[in-house]
């Protein structure tokens, strides 16, 4: 059986919830012709905005919710799932709200800060809903700790195979072994590497004596490249799955600032 | 001969430091990882023998053996080079420091213990680097950065700027253009809501509009000025554009009930027959087809008023004014009665004539012809002035009357000042402008029927109804009462009012 998440919570309610209030808000837009035109400050203006704004500040309470660890009349998954589909309904409540008028101005930039978080979440989804079956598939593969400490092992039993060794054969273990520790950058732009090493040709100048040693080097390093290159992975996975956050939340709380800022200034200004 | 004090300085984790004064006395001094080497260090990309010191000419030189990472002198790679006082010589994350060069040469080597760590520190390290939550301590930041940058640019920076601009909901309308940087104007110096108060300081309002609710304090259900008209929504702006205010005292709820249109008589003094006109037997002035409404009715440049309708442009061409057969094609002016009298007087009196024969004055059947007779210019004259005024081209389309007495140069007729009072658009709406795809007829549909020139040829109230639904027909085209009729008509900017706006920034 499928298994449900976030987006299937509870056979879609929360989806079938926003497209019954998108039906109800476009309709109720068709029916009511305001006096003035469509406008953000007419009756079914306001009454829209001020639904919208209770929506923003329900989105953004999923960040306390998400912490309080003694709820449980409600699950966190079924807060997320209210949490994403209610906030691609703003994406169109907000427009019939302002009657589809919309200026270079504090209240126009107040939606483009909204689509802005709307779009990093649908990033952030997609994220997780492409990532999610890799991560599994990486798990037999021990956690980072483990791999780490076996990258460290591999050198150490590197460094034991170099001691005393000629010139030679420390520039054959530089020239195949790969670099650690790494920064998060090079990690996140690691890729393995193409071209297969070409030892025997190397291992040729090698003195006689140091060739079986090189041998084994080269096996211990050929393990080692495979845990860099997993640590690797795993790291870009878990930055995909967060990074979007970086963008997602900072701009939450912009945009709590930029809604506060356009009520006040429409309600000082209103005529 | 080489002459060599190393001191191995060792800073220990708890920060003692241990000392070690080696003295090397030989010709040549070698540095590396093989267990024969003079100076003896260990590392990845230390060659067994990586570098060596050498006398010559009483100077020591550094010869650099080339082998994996190779050796750097203050920074640069070299081959050989002679040492200076201060001069720091690096292999691998070895680094030597030339104390001094006489009497003998003297290195230091600092091998800093303090900072390196153990295997699960580096450890915890990597830990920390790949954990992409402990990545994200980043978001505190950056969320204190995106909202000090949204206060600035949505409160401080707007606040600090006279257009506020930023805060404004939307373009102003082109009618408050000037305004545009002095919000002050409408919103007063506290910035506020606009008050009625400050419209009309410019706006002087008719009695149509209810100047005592606007005046006194009233409650939210009393009509003002926002309650017409909203700002900021655009150059064209938005006015309340239903037919419900008006309701309030005129009880016409919809365009579908309207009154009959009053159909008004004009006193213009002519005589005009539309349905002969308008028969298809006249042909227009180039003859190729039959006389139609745009020979003789045509919209001004605006394309909404009409050009008047004139003599020489739009009738002479059919309606010509010979006034002697004798004299052939010659025409009296059209002008007035007495300066046509004058005309014909003093034409006779220039050409002698003594007998006159006036147009169209021809041989009745059954009726003897009259023959000419012996008259002077002046009987001659107001014999032609007669017959042009009682039966020829002038009483055709003017009301004449005849004068009981006229003196010697005077016409003997008086012709009825013509003014069209129908010619005046009774809407403020480009009635004209906006219908342009409608034949003529449509809207002024009595005009094949007319034959007095007193019909003002208006549209019929069914002409107009025909297009013309409520909002709530499947057929909908506009029909709220501020189409058709001003609101505020007596609505202009004072010219001093005007002056001071266009004064201020």
């Amino acid at each position: 059986m499928r298994q449900e998440t976030f987006f299937s919570h509870e056979k879609f309610r929360w989806l079938k919830f926003a497209l019954i209030a998108l039906g109800i808000l476009m309709v109720t837009y068709s029916l009511f012709k305001p006096d003035r035109g469509a406008h953000g400050g007419s009756e079914y203006g306001y009454t829209v905005g001020v639904l919208c704004t209770i929506a923003i500040i329900y989105l953004m309470w999923f960040g306390i919710r998400k912490r309080s660890y003694h709820a449980y009349r409600t699950t966190v998954k079924g807060w997320l799932s209210a949490h994403v589909w209610l906030g691609l309904l703003l994406l169109i409540a907000v427009p019939l709200h302002s009657g589809f008028e919309m200026g270079l101005n504090i209240h126009g930039l107040t939606y483009f800060l909204m689509v802005v978080i709307v779009l990093s979440g649908i990033w952030g989804a997609v994220n997780y809903k492409t990532l999610a079956p890799q991560i599994e598939s990486h798990r037999g593969a021990g956690n980072f700790k483990s791999l780490i400490e076996q990258v460290y092992s591999q050198s150490k039993a590197l460094d034991d195979l170099s001691s005393n060794k000629s010139d030679l054969f420390l520039k054959f273990r530089d020239s195949f072994e790969p670099k650690w520790p790494l920064s998060l950058w090079q990690l996140l732009w690691l890729r393995p590497d193409p071209h297969q090493v070409s030892a025997p040709h190397q291992m040729t100048e090698l003195p006689e004596s140091e060739r079986n040693d090189a041998i084994t080097a080269l096996q211990i390093i050929e393990k080692k490249r495979e845990v860099v290159a997993l640590i690797a992975r795993e790291t870009r996975t878990g930055i995909k799955l967060k990074v979007w956050l970086l963008l997602h939340l900072p701009l939450s709380f912009a945009l709590l600032i930029a809604v506060i800022t356009h009520i006040v200034v429409v309600l000082v200004y209103r005529g | 001969m080489v002459k060599l004090t190393l001191t191995i300085e060792t800073l220990r984790a708890n920060h003692s430091r241990d000392f070690q004064t080696q003295v090397f006395e030989t010709t040549r001094l070698v540095i590396g990882r093989s267990p024969s080497a003079d100076i003896r260090i260990d590392g990845r990309l230390v060659g067994l023998v990586h570098a060596a010191l050498v006398d010559q000419d009483g100077q020591v030189w550094i010869e650099d053996q080339g082998v994996l990472g190779g050796s750097l002198l203050n920074g640069a790679p070299f081959a050989r080079k002679p040492l200076q006082t201060n001069d720091q010589i690096k292999i691998d994350n070895f680094v030597f420091t030339v104390k001094s060069v006489k009497p003998h040469l003297e290195l230091h080597l600092l091998i800093d213990e303090s900072r390196s760590v153990d295997l699960k520190s580096k450890i915890r390290a990597d830990l920390k680097n790949v954990d992409a939550v402990y990545q994200l301590r980043w978001i505190r930041p950056i969320s204190y950065l995106a909202v000090t940058v949204t206060l600035i640019f949505f409160i401080a920076w707007p606040k600090t700027q006279a257009s506020k601009t930023l805060w404004s909901p939307g373009e102003i309308s082109s009618a408050h253009k000037t305004l545009t940087n002095s919000c002050s104007s409408c919103h007063g110096d506290d910035l506020s809501k606009v008050e009625d108060a400050a419209c009309l300081e410019c706006h002087a309002i008719s009695e149509h509009v209810p100047l005592h609710l606007i005046e006194s304090g009233k409650s939210e259900a009393e009509p003002s000025c926002m309650s017409c008209h909203s700002e900021h929504r655009g150059p064209k702006g938005h006015t309340l554009q239903t037919s419900e205010a008006c309701a309030h005292c005129h009880q016409i709820e919809s365009f579908e009930v309207h009154p009959e249109f009053t159909q008004r008589k004009d006193q213009s003094n002519l005589k005009f027959n539309h349905a002969v006109h308008l028969d298809g037997r006249i042909p227009s002035k180039d003859s190729t087809k039959e006389l139609a409404c745009i020979d003789c009715h045509q919209t001004t440049a605006n394309r909404e008023t009409m050009v008047e309708i004139a003599f020489e442009q739009h009738c002479h061409s059919c309606h010509g004014l010979q006034f002697d057969e004798a004299l052939g094609e010659l025409e009296v002016p059209h002008a007035t009665a007495d300066d046509v009298f004058a005309f014909i007087l003093k034409t006779y009196q220039a050409k002698g004539v003594s007998q006159s024969q006036p147009i169209r004055s021809r041989e009745i059947p059954g009726r003897p012809r009259e023959n000419p007779q012996q008259l002077s210019p002046v009987e001659a004259a107001r014999k032609t002035e007669e017959f042009l005024f009682e039966q020829g081209a002038c009483q055709l389309c003017h009301q004449i009357e005849k004068r009981p007495s006229a003196a010697g140069s005077e016409s003997r007729y008086l012709v009825g000042d013509v003014s069209f009072e129908s010619s005046k658009l009774l809407t403020e709406y480009p009635i004209h402008s906006t219908h342009e795809s409608f034949a003529c007829v449509d809207c002024h549909s009595q005009a094949s029927q007319s034959k007095q020139a007193s019909d003002q040829l208006h549209p019929q109230l069914k002409d107009c109804q025909s297009c013309h639904k409520s909002q709530e027909s499947s057929e909908f085209v506009r029909s709220e009462c501020s189409l058709c009729h001003g609101f505020h008509q007596s609505i202009k900017l004072e010219t001093e009012k005007r002056r001071h706006r266009k004064a201020s920034p």
